[in-house]
């Protein structure tokens, strides 16, 4: 019974990272434009992740930081929210919008906290990555793993620091952090307010039964590129004209999470921006910012994994290189893509967010009007299909095996930005019936 | 009627709810968290001494105070298992003890994977190469009752990612047929220079063999690693942690 403790506990103690610093009932007090109250919630989920980056290169064991923390964000709460502007009737309001988040959070954590099977290549890297943050070792003792060079290690350190910090220790309590960013996305996505949450509530559920599957909480990184893709592409909704700079500052924050989750978080962030600099509602100079500030993100990145082991992590262990690129010939292309298309097609048809971006994507293209978000969605779409193509024709390994591996989850990963799309397509047909 | 709408949307969401418990075992879980130790719940995900086997990693693991990072061999191909009992802080230390998981003894038989009557696949063949010395032998079964004698080739060669065919040796099978008899190869593993996505299939030349029924190969491997030559620690089943002599 102890452990179900722990699980409730974990949920307060991750709500401490969407509620702390930014006010999310008044966060004008950090930032000049008003935004809803998951909005600001999730600038906070952003925000702190970005922090736990930062300490996770800091040369400095786990142990000596990770309780402070956590205490200093407990009263940063208690201040906030209890001594400085205290609004106890909201608080009661949202405590009761929250209910049904929490119910999801609970009977999903029970299940990772029932089934416990780790995934492949949690096994091999991201389970040891995390061991090495809980022996009180830091990201540059990771270069001494044979498999430390091969995939960045920012999802493991959010595993370790959680899983650290429960009085009793079990592995799982730092993977319930991926569920609750999960839940935490999808919730945002389907909420604009607190108003009318009852069908946003349906439609929360429902994306969590369709989603749902124990495989996606085992250790494996995909589900932390996929959330952060919800809230983005909800967030590329919300710009509508260039006042919204917060949306590109925290557009631009969540890219540079993604890059530190996986190798092909590159990709992924490389889009959203190229998608930024598509938009017409960002001015010019705010473009130069967005690239120059990426460009730096990526070059900090590097400079992290060479600074101590003169290692990047990015290319060693990683099937990609310039020689194998350039003896590509016609007919072994041939051969490859005979592979990649159905394969591609079948996990296409098999996910049902991908499958349903593109149908809802292609029904709102025949608009006569096509807002600026849809104009996002389709160079998404594009850029994302050319990533995967490029991504297999360029892998210098036995492509079936390289496919039936890897695709599934790839598709997995970049559905996530669809999501938003196909829950706004779902309520407003809801207010037109 | 604003009401009625509101209360079947509530019907609704409690049903999608109670999806959502069902779907997950909500109620099994719940029951497994609140009655068995999270030692015990893993035991019983991954098996004591069979598949992964991380009950008998953790007992030796906590019997032995293990820190110093053993080579686990385990000769079921599974995920990885060395996380159960990995010390970050001399990750790349071997110590002199082995722990061997699912031992099949100092010969196993494996079944080739029939392609089609002419070609076989010797699956796994690097996860086989780690553990296993040489292909000591090959044995052909099949249903007929003649005692034919045959006079085969057999081709054994590698394909490689690139689709790069290399022929490895060609042999020449002469017998009875129904005599079930194993004829020697002694492939050594270590000559062939495996990377990590090879295929490696039998090839058998000869016209007429689409009239043989059932055509089944066997192939014979030589273990790598002999528990004579050990001395055994600890021991369960087909479990053993030791020490090299």
């Amino acid at each position: 019974m102890i452990e179900f403790l722990q699980i409730i506990f974990s949920f307060f103690l991750f709500f401490l990272i969407i509620s702390v610093p930014i006010n999310i009932f008044n966060p004008k007090i950090f930032l000049n434009n008003k935004f809803s109250i998951l909005g600001t919630a999730s600038f906070n989920l952003i925000l702190n992740c970005n922090i736990l980056l930062f300490l996770s290169i800091l040369p400095i064991a786990l142990d000596s930081y990770n309780l402070f923390f956590v205490f200093l964000y407990f009263f940063a709460f208690i201040y906030i929210y209890f001594i400085k502007n205290p609004k106890f009737d909201l608080y009661k309001k949202f405590t009761q919008f929250l209910l049904l988040f929490f119910i999801i959070y609970l009977i999903i954590a029970t299940n990772v906290a029932g089934e416990l099977n780790l995934g492949w290549d949690a096994k091999y890297f991201y389970y040891i990555y995390a061991l090495f943050f809980i022996e009180n070792q830091n990201l540059y003792d990771l270069g001494k793993f044979v498999h430390g060079t091969w995939h960045p290690h920012l999802g493991s350190f959010y595993w370790a620091f959680f899983w650290n910090l429960m009085p009793i220790k079990f592995e799982y309590i730092g993977r319930l952090f991926y569920v609750f960013i999960l839940c935490f996305s999808i919730f945002y996505v389907c909420h604009n307010n607190l108003k009318g949450a009852l069908i946003s509530n349906i439609i929360f559920i429902l994306t969590i039964l369709l989603f749902y599957k124990y495989g996606r909480f085992s250790g494996l990184q995909e589900v932390l590129i996929f959330s952060f893709l919800a809230i983005l592409s909800k967030y590329f909704s919300l710009l509508k004209n260039s006042k919204n700079v917060f949306y590109v500052f925290f557009i631009i924050l969540g890219c540079n999470l993604i890059i530190w989750f996986k190798s092909e978080g590159i990709a992924y962030a490389s889009i959203i921006i190229l998608l930024l600099n598509f938009s017409n509602q960002i001015s010019r100079k705010i473009k130069i910012y967005i690239n120059i500030s990426y460009v730096s993100m990526i070059i900090f990145k590097i400079a992290i994994y060479q600074f101590f082991d003169a290692k990047l992590i990015d290319t060693s262990g990683h099937p990609y290189y310039l020689d194998y690129i350039s003896s590509l010939n016609f007919s072994f292309i041939i051969y490859k893509l005979k592979f990649i298309i159905p394969y591609l097609s079948y996990y296409i048809l098999m996910n049902i967010f991908f499958i349903s971006g593109i149908i809802v994507l292609c029904l709102l293209n025949f608009q006569k009007k096509i807002d600026s978000y849809i104009k996002h969605l389709n160079y998404y779409f594009i850029l994302n299909l050319a990533f995967i193509f490029c991504a297999y024709l360029f892998r210098d390994m036995d492509i079936e095996y390289s496919i039936k591996t890897t695709m599934e989850r790839v598709i997995f990963t970049s559905s996530g930005f669809y999501i938003f799309l196909i829950i706004n397509f779902i309520k407003n047909l809801n207010k037109n019936l | 009627m604003l009401n009625i709408k509101k209360k079947s949307q509530i019907i609704i969401l409690l049903i999608l709810i109670i999806a959502v418990v069902i779907k997950t075992n909500f109620f099994r879980n719940l029951t497994e968290v609140a009655l068995h130790k999270f030692d015990d719940r893993i035991i019983n995900k991954y098996g004591y001494c069979s598949g992964e086997s991380i009950g008998y990693l953790l007992y030796l693991k906590k019997k032995y105070q293990i820190k110093d990072n053993p080579k686990i061999v385990n000769y079921i191909h599974t995920p990885q298992v060395n996380w159960v009992i990995t010390n970050t802080k001399v990750i790349n230390k071997n110590s002199e003890e082995l722990i061997f998981l699912n031992y099949p003894g100092p010969e196993t038989e494996i079944d080739l994977e029939k392609i089609n009557n002419h070609l076989f696949e010797f699956k796994d063949v690097v996860f086989y190469s780690n553990k296993f010395d040489k292909i000591e032998s090959i044995e052909i079964t099949n249903d007929s009752k003649s005692f034919e004698k045959i006079k085969w080739k057999i081709d054994i060669l590698t394909i490689d990612k690139y689709r790069n065919k290399k022929k490895i040796r060609t042999f020449d099978i002469k017998n009875l047929l129904d005599e079930n008899k194993k004829n020697e190869l002694n492939i050594f593993f270590e000559n062939l220079n495996f990377t990590n996505e090879e295929k490696f299939y039998f090839v058998i030349k000869n016209k007429n063999i689409s009239e043989f029924k059932n055509l089944q190969l066997k192939i014979v491997l030589k273990n790598k690693y002999i528990l004579k030559n050990f001395q055994i620690i600890d021991g369960i089943n087909n479990c053993y942690y030791v020490r090299q002599i």
